[in-house]
């Protein structure tokens, strides 16, 4: 029997979904340990920070980072990880492209700080005490907290990163795809995918779509629906109901639950190889058929305000998950609010 | 994707006459390069055999010669003289046209062809009652001319002429048909000889005189001072006796049959299509009776607006023209043609899907937009007929998956080129070629901190473009369409207009103020208003 691997499971700016993710390999981790130990899991093993320091360089086989980098705390240990592990693995939307917690790229520091300590409805801080990085106390003890970034980083902006796992979180049938992968590497089966492979498909969601072959044969919207607002038709594509569906602008490999569950795409498997920017390409997309009539020629540029303007913050629809690896990355910091 | 030979802006003229000088000369004036082809050892065509011109000249003095000696001057004209075609394959911008020159063969490589060759006589020597090829001294205009100028007809000697117009003509036996210019020929040799011997008697017999516009100055000229003895009708025998001819006619005017002797009778024949090469080009064309003329495929390619085919007919060879028509319709001819040959490059990127990536009939985004329905559903496939495409990038800035790009103007070229040229404070123009960019160029303004990209069609802008131009810090971003109601590829600047509004939504998100970036429609000749809106920008805060 081939000696076992080693895989470590690092968390950075996450919710833990993904944690829950690893869980749901299901009764198949068993398999994963068959040919894996897991030598390093905050989340399900009693490990310290110091454990993982002591490992000599390159003696964990995989590792796998998920959550994004908010702090020097992830970017500490997102360094660590990759002079331990010999592949790194960016898994889940947040280290693939920063995901929910990349939202805050919209805004700062010093504004996150002041909305969270000081203007909050529930917040009592008469003074005005924000998170330090530092504090001693009269006696002279020392206490440190992580530096809070003005901007979140996805993984590979921070290190080098080897192969990612999209999506929020990971599915199961996702997982046993890196299962096989790894199985068949360890048994020296086949070589393991070229470097920057996303373990996901090519094709866009509406490849594995129920809902297709739309009924329609051409797609336009005339007014924008949300689904919050609107009962959606469970046979219907998204698109053709008016409701926003980031479907044609991500990639397949989910095998579509949300659609499954009368929900659109809200993007988290990223865009496809190609496509530098998720998020601008689905807003070009959606543009583009907004109100397509034969006398649209007539319509003034009052029309064209209200029919953008149906269009509430499209920075959040378009970019849910892929704000920090969007082109702009950030909202320009000075802005005045 | 096949790879397609480099598209030719090379123009074949097919006819060294009137129509293919001229139109020879009108492209090479345009910049285009052209081959001349004509099958005599001469150029100059059914003119050069003229003796006179009307109102006055003669061909070598006027009209031709000038013209041949234009011609002549020009650089980018290669005159093939003796050449015949023998095989015509290919498409537009990549015609192949085998030649013999002197008995070697030679290829052609064009883009486009202009077909010139004129007319032909018609064989009157059918209409048997004129005794035309029995008796010599029935002759046809063309031989008149050649007897004339050469010496063979002494005009001072010959007393007596008949002219017979319609020699066949709007004849159900013969030519079913009116060739439109006979009746002036007619005229035409009657002034000559009368010029030439007042005191000879010419008799024109006509059924209807057809002297269109100010030719009828013509014929009242020779009614009126001249004394030429109209005859209304259409005689019905010649007989030859003692080297003079009797001309039987029946004057409807006057209700009487005359027998006129004449020492000359001239038939004002009809004139047929050249179908040799006509047919070589694979032009359909009219029956032998109605003239063998491709007026169905002129009528056609008048009807639209480009010749598809990137065949294009002028002169006598589409039907039978005067020396001025042959000209304007030589100049109109090159006008056509201009606007293909223009599109054969612009015609040569399309857009192309990768199928790895496109989810096929799932997603039918650039379908919806296309403009010329050029992308389809074909077997379960989405797919673009490379034909239809016109190169607009309507669909590539509308496909969200990226598998959708169009061939010169990816999103990857464009990215490139804007990480290369933009600095940062600069702004960034990106122009529709065909007005604002002719503008641009016009205007030729110094503002060093304008970077200009041109693009097919506003319709290519995306939201990607943009947002990459702030990511390389420009300051402002324009967009520079057509007007509404004249986009060139339909509704391209109303899909741009809609996507740069909602980018501006977009941009204020990120804190980037919205009139930084702009859509403005511009005309060609608006230098000014692009001058002025580029200083906006410019000096802007």
């Amino acid at each position: 029997m081939p000696k076992k691997i080693s895989i470590a499971l690092k968390r950075g700016a996450s919710c833990v979904g993904c944690d829950i993710a690893v869980v749901n390999f299901s009764e198949h981790l068993f398999d994963l340990l068959k040919v894996a130990d897991i030598v390093f899991s905050p989340t399900l093993l009693d490990v310290k920070y110091e454990d993982l320091r002591k490992m000599p360089d390159k003696s964990i086989t995989i590792g796998l980072y998920h959550g994004a980098v908010r702090n020097s705390d992830n970017e500490e240990f997102a360094k660590i990880m990759r002079e331990k592990c010999q592949v790194l693995i960016a898994y889940g939307a947040c280290a693939h492209m920063g995901g929910i917690p990349g939202l805050a790229n919209v805004s700062n520091k010093e504004k996150i700080f002041k909305t969270v300590y000081k203007d909050t409805f529930s917040t009592d801080n008469p003074d005005d005490i924000v998170p330090l990085t530092e504090w001693v106390d009269k006696r002279g003890h020392k206490l440190t907290l992580p530096e809070f970034y003005d901007e979140v980083y996805a993984l590979d902006d921070i290190v080098d990163v080897d192969y990612y796992v999209p999506a929020c979180p990971p599915t199961h049938d996702m997982n046993m795809q890196i299962l096989s992968l790894i199985n068949d590497w360890v048994e020296g089966k086949r070589e393991l995918p070229p470097k920057g492979t996303v373990i996901a498909k090519e094709k866009t969601l509406c490849d594995e779509c129920p809902r297709n072959p739309g009924k329609e044969k051409n797609i336009k919207i005339e007014k924008i629906r949300y689904i919050t607002e609107v009962e959606a038709d469970p046979d219907k594509c998204f698109l053709e109901q008016g409701i926003l569906c980031l479907g044609p602008a991500t990639r397949a490999g989910c095998g579509a639950p949300c659609i499954e569950a009368n929900m659109p795409c809200r993007g988290c498997m990223g865009p496809t190889s190609i496509v530098m920017d998720q998020g601008c390409s689905m807003l070009s997309a959606i543009a583009s058929i907004l109100g397509i009539s034969e006398n649209e020629i007539e319509l003034s540029e009052e029309d064209i305000e209200k029919f953008v303007s149906q269009m509430k913050d499209p920075l959040g629809c378009f970019y849910r998950f892929s704000l920090p690896k969007s082109l702009l990355r950030k909202a320009v910091k000075d802005r005045e609010v | 994707m096949e790879i397609l030979e480099p598209q030719s802006k090379r123009v074949l003229v097919i006819g060294g006459g009137v129509a293919g000088l001229e139109a020879s000369r009108n492209l090479v004036m345009q910049g285009y390069n052209v081959c001349l082809l004509e099958k005599e050892p001469e150029l100059g065509g059914t003119v050069k055999k003229l003796d006179h011109l009307y109102p006055e000249g003669m061909p070598d003095s006027h009209t031709l010669g000038p013209l041949i000696g234009d011609v002549k001057s020009k650089k980018n004209i290669e005159i093939i003289t003796n050449g015949k075609i023998l095989d015509v394959t290919g498409d537009i911008g990549n015609y192949e046209v085998k030649i013999k020159v002197k008995g070697k063969e030679k290829t052609l490589w064009v883009g486009v062809i202009i077909v010139a060759t004129g007319f032909k006589e018609y064989d009157v020597a059918k209409v048997t009652p004129y005794g035309y090829g029995r008796y010599k001294n029935v002759i046809k205009p063309l031989d008149f001319d050649e007897m004339v100028s050469s010496g063979k007809i002494d005009l001072k000697k010959v007393n007596s002429v008949v002219i017979i117009n319609c020699a066949g003509s709007r004849d159900k036996k013969y030519l079913s048909y009116c060739s439109r210019i006979c009746c002036f020929i007619g005229l035409k040799k009657a002034k000559l000889i009368k010029d030439m011997n007042p005191k000879t008697e010419v008799y024109i017999c006509y059924i209807d005189m057809r002297s269109y516009g100010n030719l009828d100055s013509l014929y009242n000229l020779l009614r009126e001072r001249y004394m030429v003895n109209f005859i209304r009708g259409r005689p019905s025998n010649i007989e030859e006796k003692d080297n003079k001819l009797y001309v039987t006619v029946e004057d409807s005017m006057i209700d009487e049959v005359l027998n006129i002797e004449a020492d000359y009778v001239i038939l004002s024949h009809g004139y047929v299509g050249d179908d040799e090469t006509l047919s070589k080009l694979n032009i359909p064309l009219d029956e032998y009776d109605k003239g063998n003329f491709p007026t169905t495929y002129c009528n056609a390619s008048l009807s639209i607006d480009s010749n598809p085919r990137g065949i294009f007919i002028c002169g006598a060879a589409s039907y039978p023209k005067i020396v001025p028509e042959t000209l304007s319709d030589a100049r109109n001819t090159v006008l056509s043609a201009l606007n293909t040959l223009k599109n054969i490059g612009l015609n040569t990127p399309v857009s192309e899907i990768n199928t790895d990536i496109c989810s096929q009939i799932n997603c039918k985004l650039c379908l919806s937009v296309c403009p010329y329905g050029a992308i389809v559903e074909e077997n379960e496939k989405i797919k673009v007929i490379s034909s239809m495409c016109m190169g607009c990038g309507i669909c590539t800035a509308t496909c969200p998956s990226g598998a959708n790009q169009l061939e010169g103007f990816s999103d990857s070229e464009i990215y490139k080129t804007i990480e290369e040229r933009v600095k940062p404070g600069n702004t960034v123009a990106f122009l529709c070629q065909w007005c604002p960019y002719p503008a641009y160029e016009e205007s030729k303004n110094g503002f060093k901190s304008v970077k200009v990209i041109k693009i097919p069609c506003s319709g290519r802008i995306s939201a990607g473009l943009i947002l990459k131009a702030f990511n390389r810090d420009a300051k402002n971003v324009l967009v520079g369409g057509c007007y509404l109601d004249s986009c060139h590829y339909i509704r391209g600047n109303l899909r741009a207009w809609r996507r740069v509004m909602l980018t501006k939504s977009l941009i204020n998100q990120f804190g980037i103020t919205p009139d930084s970036l702009r859509i403005e429609w511009i005309c060609k000749h608006e230098t000014d208003k692009l001058h002025r809106i580029l200083h906006e920008m410019v000096g802007g805060a």
